[in-house]
């Protein structure tokens, strides 16, 4: 009485089949041990400047430096590696925010209808339509301004929290639309009608029956979103408004990019890792995409 | 004569609305079930026929709350279930939800997918709690074998089973609350023609085993002779004839009644039966004609028919019809 | 009839299905054929490969699946032979298809005047007011008043049983030897399925056109096919005259499926526990299907023999063919 594969099972079977998606997969489970171990096997503590000393500094790779310093000192590839975690804590903390809203804001505009759904879905547009990155970017300077001489000032990472609650909170629309389309689909199946006709309460319907089978399509668009927001924190910490404290990505490229000539390494590598980054999330959202919607292949 | 279910002057109407900013106005209206009154008596089979746009869907979903109704009353075992489902005494709700059951048509929509067939089985059994928590994997078990299916399939998926054992859950799931009526929204159309014959088989069974009865719907009029013991036929919103089995096929008295069920093909080549062909289209429902919804289709209409509509009366042996000319 | 060669000749075609789990040959080495003026049933359910076999006619079978052998003969040439330009020129023209969802087999964004007359330009150097004329003494043809007033019409506006005689006067614009009708009636409610009935039996005789009728119906097929093939998982099972098949059939398949089908004509009442003859276990996976005789496993008749052999079509009476190793057929091994 062996239990044959459930959907999930199933699904995980198609996206190995799929090459692309395999291969966002193995990079983003790169990412993710980078992040996880990687500061334990850094060749150098990330503030280390000592190559400032001997006259190193902006070097290329070397044995000692296997990325080549900036041009601060600092041991590129330790930057990098210190540099993942922040890049995932960024990625699924602004989605899990985002999330949040999303599911909340959709799911009840789609099960509801009517005018609920229309104040809730002129409420998302608005939100659309804001420029999100000129609004974070003021956000960010007017809250540093703001806790200045606060108690707040001396919470550690608060300025990167504040960037992944903002993304979060700007990110939420594409989220809610989506939402919003699977509860008005999934609302009129037969199933839930039958759900209602057993007796089954509205709440029961959300959480047991619709939100479970909505989850697939709302995976991939979050997947993309987590790609998006790794970019998106990449940009804010290039033009220098991210978290001073917090090493990250983007940071590296504010720091060096005036040195692109003499020492292109200190950019190429947080660059790359930002692209394979990015490109690893964007083909596991593709890899699943197709391994819970199959489509007959050729 | 006792009707188990009483349904009187139910009326189903949709608003047909422009859009706006913020909703938009409405601009006409709908009438998808018109006026409908029928009772069914413990233990029989009433099948409501008709094409699509009758409202016979609407009737059955209306009379269940899974649509609200506009007007109207239903009558289930002599209480006035409507106001208990538009009330808020979940008990109450619950005790009307266990006197009724509706199984649908598509069998590839009925299931939750991400369910497996124990845990949709089981889901009643949760809602009601009609059964100690430790008696329903035997529940389920029995439920399954009573439909025609394995006890171990409780493990599976609804994507590993073929249309028609969809279907056997279907109804294993509606047996679970025990039922005294189930509504049969065009059960076997979306199976096999080699698979109908298994599940007509197995409703009629049922019935006569438990001691159903039953609501069926459909379009497929060989189907309906089979299961069915009395028969109403809807046309655009409104009944126009009702009539135990044998008596409407061999005799319909309304010509809509006739036209239908001479335009079933008989599979069988040497019938050349005297096919009335309604000329026309149904009307939109948005520009329902006054007087009988029939007369500009029916080759007998007369001045009155224009002007007012038939009201549906008995007619005697068991017959109701609305029409001013009947055949 | 057995001296007029056959309009068109379909022999042991295959139609398999290329997919990452495998290959499943949904079309199996059917036969059939059409004689000039006749209309021939095709009849099954679902996963018999009858779909299949009509589109394979016109080479319309989509990807995954792809012919793989057999032979399909129309008016004497080889179909399977010709290039896309010959392609082009017998599919409309010729040959011509009704499929079985009239909503969508008509483009949503063209008027009905702009796809009709498209068709009949692209196959005849005609102008567009002749071209629209033809078109509008077509759709009076089929039963539509007021055609000028709908050729301007997109088909959204038009009810089902309305798009469907588009779709019949649509396949008779160039005035084709044979129609494919796939399941042309499914979908539309009964009392519009008789009319179209009769219009296509009316059209065909006046027309003199012959016809290949795919349905699962056999009230339909009863109605209008003069011959009839009946189908199992993607195999021939019996071919005949209409009379035959339904009053002495002989594949036990063919049997069965008469005798499960409720009738409208019977009188059920009398029984308290009225029961259908039903045909036990379900239609074939056909990415794994039974060895031997495709039906065996459901036959109340099959023997060890019949899950080692395939049967091979043998003719019981003149024009009367049946494959069953049960009835005279002889087998091959496979």
């Amino acid at each position: 009485m062996a239990r044959p594969p459930g959907q999930f099972r199933q699904g995980w079977h198609r996206l190995c089949r799929n090459r692309s998606g395999l291969l966002g997969l193995s990079l983003v489970a790169f990412v993710v041990l980078v992040a996880l171990i990687g500061p334990e096997f850094a060749p150098y503590t990330p503030n280390d400047q000592s190559a400032m000393l001997s006259f190193t500094a902006k070097g290329a790779p070397t044995w000692a430096h296997l990325f080549g310093t900036d041009r601060n000192g600092y041991d590129v590839l330790t930057r990098v590696i210190y540099g993942a975690p922040t890049a995932l804590a960024v990625g699924l903390g602004a989605m899990l925010v985002a999330s949040v809203i999303g599911i909340l804001v959709g799911g009840i505009a789609g099960y509801l209808g009517g005018t609920a759904d229309e104040l809730l879905m002129r409420f998302t547009e608005f939100f659309l339509v804001i420029p999100v990155f000129i609004m974070i970017l003021a956000v960010v300077r007017l809250f540093s301004i703001v806790v200045v001489g606060t108690p707040l000032e001396r919470l550690p990472f608060l300025n990167l929290a504040t960037i992944i609650v903002l993304l979060g909170l700007f990110g939420w629309p594409p989220i809610a639309r989506l939402a919003r389309a699977e509860f008005l689909r999934l609302k009129n199946m037969d199933f839930v009608e039958a759900a209602r006709c057993i007796g089954a309460q509205p709440r029961d319907i959300l959480f047991r029956h619709i939100l479970p089978n909505a989850l697939p399509s709302l995976v991939v668009v979050i997947a993309l979103g987590i790609g998006g927001a790794i970019l998106s924190e990449s940009m804010i910490s290039f033009l220098g408004f991210g978290d001073p404290k917090a090493i990250s990505w983007g940071q590296l490229l504010y720091f060096n990019y005036e040195v692109l000539r003499v020492s292109p390494w200190a950019v190429l590598a947080p660059g790359g890792a930002i692209f394979i980054t990015v490109l690893g999330f964007n083909l596991l959202a593709d890899g699943l995409s197709d391994a819970f919607n199959p489509r007959l292949k050729q | 004569m006792n009707a188990l279910l009483r349904v009187e002057h139910l009326v189903k109407r949709y608003p047909v609305r422009r859009r706006g900013i913020l909703g938009g106005r409405a601009v006409g209206q709908i009438s998808a079930v018109d006026d409908v009154s029928f009772s069914i008596n413990a233990g029989e089979a009433l099948a409501l026929v008709g094409e699509s746009g009758c409202g016979k869907t609407t009737t059955a979903r209306a009379m269940l709350h899974l649509v609200p109704a506009t007007d109207g009353e239903v009558w289930f075992d002599d209480a006035d279930i409507l106001p208990v489902f538009r009330g808020t005494n979940r008990a109450a709700i619950l005790r009307v939800r266990r006197g009724m059951q509706y199984i649908f048509q598509d069998p590839y929509l009925s299931l939750n997918p991400r369910w497996t067939i124990g845990q949709t089985l089981r889901e009643p059994f949760r809602v009601h709690r009609h059964a100690r928590q430790a008696e329903w994997p035997d529940r389920v078990a029995a439920l399954l074998q009573r439909v025609g299916l394995e006890p171990d399939h409780a493990w599976r998926y609804p994507h590993e089973f073929s249309g028609g054992q969809r279907q056997r859950v279907g109804v294993a799931r509606a047996l679970a609350v025990e039922p005294r009526l189930l509504v049969l929204d065009e059960p076997v159309s979306s199976l096999d023609v080699s698979v109908r014959a298994q599940i007509l088989n197995l409703l009629v069974e049922l019935r006569v085993a438990l001691g159903l009865t039953y609501l069926y719907i459909s379009h497929d009029l060989a189907s309906v002779r089979f299961i069915a013991n009395r028969v109403a036929v809807m046309y655009l919103g409104g009944i126009v004839e009702v009539a135990p089995v044998a008596v409407l096929f061999r005799h319909p008295l309304h010509h809509y009644s006739h036209a239908l069920l001479s335009a079933v093909p008989v599979p069988d080549p040497d019938t050349k039966p005297t096919r009335v062909v309604l000329s026309g289209e149904p009307p939109s429902p948005m520009n329902m004609p006054s007087g009988c919804r029939f007369h500009a289709r029916c080759a007998a209409a007369l001045p009155v028919c224009k002007t007012t509509r038939p009201p549906l009366i008995d007619v005697g042996d068991g017959r109701l019809l609305a029409c001013h000319n009947p055949r | 009839m057995t001296d007029v060669p056959p309009l068109l000749n379909v022999r042991n075609l295959k139609v398999h299905f290329f997919t990452q789990a495998g290959v499943a040959p949904a079309v199996d080495g059917i036969d059939f054929r059409v004689n000039p003026r006749e209309t021939l049933g095709l009849v099954g359910e679902s996963g018999s490969g009858k779909t299949m076999a009509s589109l394979a006619v016109l080479r319309l079978v989509p990807p995954p699946a792809r012919i793989v052998s057999g032979s399909i003969e129309f008016q004497n040439r080889d179909l399977l032979t010709l290039d896309e330009a010959a392609l082009r020129d017998l599919r409309g023209k010729h040959v011509a298809m009704i499929f079985q969802n009239p909503a969508y087999s008509l483009n949503p964004i063209f008027t009905i005047g702009d796809q009709l007359t498209e068709i009949l330009r692209w196959h005849e150097p005609v102008s567009r007011t002749a071209a629209r004329d033809r078109a509008a003494d077509l759709l009076r043809l089929v039963g539509i008043a007021d055609p000028l007033q709908r050729l301007r019409q997109f088909p959204h506006e038009l009810s089902g049983g309305m798009k469907q005689r588009i779709c019949i006067a649509r396949a008779l614009l160039c005035n084709p030897a044979l129609i494919l009708a796939d399941e042309p009636t499914t979908n539309l409610d009964v009392t519009i399925q008789a009319q179209i009935l009769d219009l296509l039996a009316e059209l065909r005789d006046r027309l003199r056109m012959a016809m290949l009728l795919v349905s699962h119906d056999m009230g339909v097929v009863a109605r209008m096919a003069h011959r009839i093939t009946v189908v199992y998982a993607g195999r021939t099972c019996e071919t005949g005259d209409a009379r035959t098949i339904f009053h002495t059939p002989q594949h036990p398949y063919t049997r069965a499926l008469l005798e499960s089908t409720p009738r409208i004509d019977h009188d059920y009442e009398h029984a308290t526990r009225p029961t259908l003859r039903t045909i036990g276990g379900r239609i074939p996976n056909l990415a794994t299907p039974p060895t031997g005789c495709r039906f065996h496993p459901r036959c109340a008749e099959a023997t060890e023999e019949c899950a080692q052999l395939r049967p091979v079509p043998f003719e019981v009476a003149p024009g009367h063919s049946v494959s069953c190793l049960k009835r005279g057929s002889p087998g091959v091994a496979a």
